[in-house]
């Protein structure tokens, strides 16, 4: 056996791949793997573990008997399987047998190895991706002498046999130092021991979250008596998603690794917690901090929302010159001056000094780790020693059933364990009931789904004119016929089969639709199709697939601008950049939002136009574009859900969607809303429909569009009104002091922006107020949303060229993504109210014999230019809401026969004057509701 | 900023002015967009006292309004408990960007000393204003000395 010939020596040797725990990268994307092992030996001889599905902790168990020589070099990769493409490497670590055996004296008895994973990065060496479990049994007593360590030759070998280790050994205090050693099997502890047993958790949290749990594990008290134990809660969606997603910055990465590691061996150490959970000295929830109003002084964590804001467990001098507040922003939560005064001063709390500081008798205790402190003036502030804050609101203690808990970045977030989420908003009463009231409309949800399944986008009885077809009539045998979505298929009668195609076009096209590499389809300004050759930088009308230009017949201008002309020439603009194939979800209706973002995300933008193959885990059912549509439905309402903070309704009584500028708060916000854009994208790609659409101005950013004055009115009505006030009034008989600048408050934090360059130092005048009001509208439409905008531009462009939608409008764009619905005229009729007319009004009469002619959507378009959106609520008219509660639809007898009619789409009125004929109102009633751009701004 | 500059050219107005009915006014310099100050009536039921109040300014002023709070009790149809105070002058609908801060107070000391029982925050108040302003003047009278600040002497 002993031979100096002995790299041909072969030996049996034992090889258990026991388990391993994946830490999920920012690059992967996947929400959960089907992980398996391969084992490679001397780069032949695979074997293959059974795939363990949905896991990143996946446990085998499985032995293999492999033939090794002293240098063999053995290559454990963990691969992912995913049915779509080829599988992918998650970790690979090699070993070097004759390094290993050296080490170990010549045996393998029972060896246990708790290896790195590694995966290759781009430029670095690699990236640790996790830890693999293996045994190796079988090899006694080889005398080593007879199997000199290699050197160069195989050196490389050796390298790569440990990289983990080498890697480690700098990072000395790292836990995994430790880990990295051979364990000698038995029963002997050689490493510290663990802190917090945790079971293994299904993984669809994944590693770096989970160890934020991990880390700031409840310590006893302070899990809220009577809840479910963190280890009967099966998954928390994670809302604080995992820190390595966001940035993907080395630091972040190092944080999840060493924090993962106390979980690492949670099956085996059953040992009591202790002190050196690494983030312990401030993760220990609202507990024992409380005593002095000085907190744990360790401050390795940023307090969340900003690192400058020292809590002052410091002398009264430092405190007070540090504390020097930053000239405005100093409203709650930020009252440092008052802290710092206080300290100066060393005021006691004056009892009963002034009204406001009147304990309310009625008021709960603090929170623990809370404070009640009193200001100069009288006011009381309140510290919250836990997080190192202050605010002016008394603290809520944490509704039931809520925790506190701090992630390995030192971040808070909350716990619901009513509802198994998380969010990283301090709940208050106020949110929770927000939320409740979220879920509550969830239950509502189906009625409205009724309704949203009858939405269309072409009217589908009314037939199309032939005539007004650009392309011409079918051929013999064929119909053309609309989905309910207002999607167009064509049936073959004398084939029975129906397709997407239009016939016509396939017929001007080669059987293989694709361009040719380096070209692309773009429109002229006229809307006919042209092609670019990227190659050579030239454009012709020739479709190079077929020799002749496209799309022939193309009816007068007026036509081609017409809404119905616009949706054929977008849908004919999807279908031929539809790439072939499906893209499968597998989406969760329980984790909803989450699995469809880790899904979405994970593909490329462009595989985002296959067709839409999505199921509902756990129902048997087809996707014929009935679950997609509910898909959307459903997603449509997720994103508004208040817990992630990304959007907000406009306001209280307008159900469109406005970013919300605080979404920073949930710090992966914009990684959500370039998934929302790609959301987004998709619905009017795949020819769905979202509920809930967005307002108008966000349209127009969309479209990239000037926003005006008249579109703060839906958003802000006060800010409108006063902008409105100052462009109707001459500003220089007043004292208004008002500079080219203006302030923003987010989150209690005040900013102030100048709207041009040295804008603070120019006054407001009747002469140059017009720049000022433009100015100030741009900015209050975009204030504090711009990256968050253009996070979901991205997303959006990435899926659906902005420049495809260039012709739309922010109304029919509104239109394209939440279709319409039928227009009840009589219903609309019973709920109008009018001002200055009577029902029997002459103009009355007309107008409602206007719009009985119109067709749904000039009716809908109607609609848009008075309320300010296609979406009529569920119950109709009677339950229209404008800015300031329900408001019914108002028609009010204002101005000239000479003016266009107006709109107030905060109050739902529209603005008639008394035409005097029946079709000088139809031609100014139409003018208005069609040419959306310049009217109505005065 | 934006606010700052015209709420402290605001403040100096008003404090120049001298005006007798709003006195005590205290802002934390750090925070213009807060102001505490009393109302000193003249007239019966309230001149037996003062009454503590609370302006606190939006960022977005002058946009948008201020809104105002009493932090002292008073026995009014149109303040409640909590001491909020239904002022039209700062109603969203009426609000004008013009509008100044002397205006508002004027505007809330005129309500304090005349109450618009049409328009009532506490309707029992708002009854018995209308149907026995004795009564009504007797309670308002007490609840002022038990309740109300010390009015400034000089």
């Amino acid at each position: 056996m002993v031979d100096s010939s002995a790299g041909r020596t072969f030996f049996q040797l034992d090889l258990s791949v026991t388990k391993a725990k994946l830490k999920e990268q920012s690059s992967w994307l996947f929400a959960k793997g089907d992980p398996y092992a391969k084992v490679v030996v001397d780069n032949q001889t695979a074997k293959k573990t059974e795939t363990v599905k949905k896991t990143w902790e996946p446990i085998w168990n499985e032995r293999f008997v492999v033939l090794v020589t002293a240098y063999s070099k053995i290559d454990i990769e963990i691969l992912c399987k995913f049915p779509l493409k080829s599988d992918v490497v998650v970790g690979k670590v090699s070993l070097d047998i004759n390094g290993l055996l050296h080490r170990n004296n010549g045996q393998f008895k029972n060896l246990e190895m708790e290896l790195d994973l590694t995966v290759d990065g781009k430029g670095t060496s690699g990236v640790n991706t996790g830890q693999l479990c293996i045994t190796l049994n079988g090899i006694e007593n080889l005398n080593m002498a007879n199997y000199p360590k290699q050197t160069s030759s195989n050196s490389n070998a050796t390298n790569t046999a440990s990289p983990a280790v080498a890697a480690v050994a700098s990072s000395s205090e790292s836990p995994q130092n430790s880990a990295n050693r051979q364990i000698p099997n038995g029963d002997e502890q050689r490493r510290p021991p663990r802190p917090t047993p945790r079971p293994a958790r299904p993984a669809s949290v994944d590693a770096s979250s989970s160890s934020a749990s991990g880390a700031s594990t409840p310590q006893g008290a302070a899990n809220p008596p009577g809840l479910p134990k963190r280890t009967s809660m099966p998954v928390i969606p994670a809302i604080p998603p995992p820190p390595s997603r966001s940035n993907g910055g080395t630091p972040s990465r190092r944080d999840s690794s060493q924090t993962a590691t106390p979980n690492r061996e949670t099956t085996r150490n059953v040992v009591p917690q202790q002190s050196n959970t690494p983030t312990g000295a401030t993760s220990t929830p609202s507990g024992s901090s409380r005593s002095s109003g000085t907190p744990s002084s360790t401050g390795t964590n940023t307090p969340p929302f900003g690192p400058n804001r020292p809590l002052p467990p410091v002398p009264a001098g430092t405190a007070a010159a540090s504390a020097s507040p930053p000239s405005s922003g100093n409203r709650p939560p930020y009252p440092r001056t008052a802290q710092a005064n206080n300290l100066v001063n060393g005021t006691p709390p004056p009892a009963g000094a002034g009204a406001a500081s009147r304990p309310n008798p009625n008021e709960e205790p603090l929170p623990a780790g809370w404070e009640q402190r009193v200001d100069p003036h009288g006011r009381v502030y309140y510290v919250d020693h836990n997080t190192r804050t202050t605010a002016w609101e008394r603290p809520q203690p944490l509704p039931s059933g809520w925790e506190r808990r701090t992630d390995p970045r030192g971040r808070t977030y909350y716990v619901d364990h009513n509802t198994r989420t998380t969010t990283w908003q301090r709940p208050t009463l106020e949110t929770v009931r927000n939320f409740e009231n979220f879920q509550h409309q969830r239950t509502q949800w189906q009625n409205e789904r009724t309704h949203f399944q009858q939405r269309f986008l072409l009217p589908q009885n009314v037939p199309t004119p032939v005539q007004n077809d650009p392309l011409g009539p079918l051929p013999s045998g064929w119909e053309k016929r609309t989905e309910q979505n207002g999607r167009v298929y064509f049936v073959n009668h004398m084939t029975r089969e129906t397709q997407w195609e239009d016939p016509r076009m396939v017929k001007l096209a080669t059987p293989d639709k694709s361009l040719p590499p380096g070209w692309e389809m773009r429109y002229t300004n006229e809307g006919i199709p042209y092609f670019v050759d990227h190659t050579t930088r030239t454009t012709t009308f020739t479709d190079p697939r077929t020799g002749k230009a496209l799309g022939p017949g193309h009816g007068p201008i007026a036509y081609e601008r017409s809404f119905r002309w616009k949706v054929c020439q977008f849908r004919y603009l999807c279908q031929a950049n539809a790439l072939p194939s499906h893209v499968k979800l597998g989406i969760s209706r329980t984790n909803l939002f989450e699995d469809s973002f880790q899904q979405v995300m994970r593909f490329q933008a462009h595989d985002l136009r296959r067709r839409l193959y999505i199921t509902f885990k756990g129902e048997e059912g087809l996707d014929y574009g009935g679950v997609a549509r509910e898909w959307f439905f459903l997603l449509s309402h997720e994103i508004l859900n208040p817990m992630y903070c990304l959007f907000e309704y406009t306001n209280d009584n307008n159900y469109t969607l406005q970013i919300n500028p605080a979404s920073s708060v949930n710090p992966d916000h914009l990684m959500y809303f370039r998934f929302i854009g790609r959301i987004v994208a998709m619905a009017l790609f795949h020819g769905k429909f979202i509920d809930r659409g967005f307002t108008l101005p966000f349209y127009k950013r969309i479209l990239n569009k000037k926003l005006v004055m008249k579109d703060l009115e839906t958003v802000d009505p006060e800010f409108y009104n006063s902008l409105v006030w100052i462009k109707e009034n001459n500003i220089d008989e007043i004292d208004m002091e008002m500079f080219f600048c203006t302030d923003q408050e987010i989150l209690g934090k005040i900013s102030t922006h100048e709207l041009k360059p040295g804008g603070s130092e120019i006054a407001v005048t009747e002469e140059n107020k017009e720049e000022y009001i433009s100015l100030m509208t741009e900015w209050r439409l975009n204030r504090g949303i711009e990256e968050q905008t253009k996070a979901f531009l991205e997303g959006f462009n990435n899926v659906v060229p902005l420049y495809w939608l260039a012709y739309f409008d922010e109304r029919e764009l509104e239109l394209m993504l939440c279709g319409m619905q039928e227009v009840d005229v009589d219903d609309w009729q019973r709920n109008t109210v009018y001002r200055h007319y009577t029902r029997n009004s002459r103009q009355v009469i007309w107008f409602w014999q206007a719009v009985k002619s119109f067709d749904n959507e000039k009716r809908t378009r109607l609609l848009q230019f008075v309320t300010g959106t296609c979406r009529l609520p569920v119950g109709g008219f009677n339950e229209l809401m404008g800015s300031n509660g329900p408001q019914k639809f108002c028609i009010e007898r204002v101005g000239k026969e000479s003016w266009l009619p107006r709109s107030h789409t905060c109050f739902n009125r529209l603005d008639l004057p008394p035409y005097k004929s029946y079709e000088q109102l139809v031609e100014k009633l139409t003018f208005a509701i069609e040419e959306t751009e310049g009217f109505a701004q005065e | 900023m934006a606010a700052t500059r015209r709420l402290t050219k605001e403040l100096n107005d008003i404090r120049k002015s001298g005006i007798r009915v709003f006195r005590d006014i205290r802002v934390d310099e750090s925070n213009i967009l807060n102001w505490q100050g009393l109302i000193v009536p003249e007239s019966a039921p309230y001149n037996k006292g003062a009454f503590r109040i609370e302006i606190v300014f939006p960022a977005e002023y002058p946009f948008k309004p201020p809104k105002i709070t009493f932090k002292t009790k008073i026995y009014h149809p149109n303040i409640d408990e909590k001491g909020q105070v239904c002022l039209p002058i700062i109603g969203a609908e009426n609000w004008k960007p013009a509008t100044k801060t002397d205006q508002v107070i004027q505007a809330l000391v005129a309500l304090v000393q005349d109450p618009e029982p049409e328009h009532p925050l506490r309707a029992d108040l708002a009854e018995e204003y209308t149907k026995d302003r004795k009564k009504f003047m007797k309670n308002a009278e007490e609840h002022t000395k038990k309740h109300a600040e010390k009015r400034p002497s000089d």
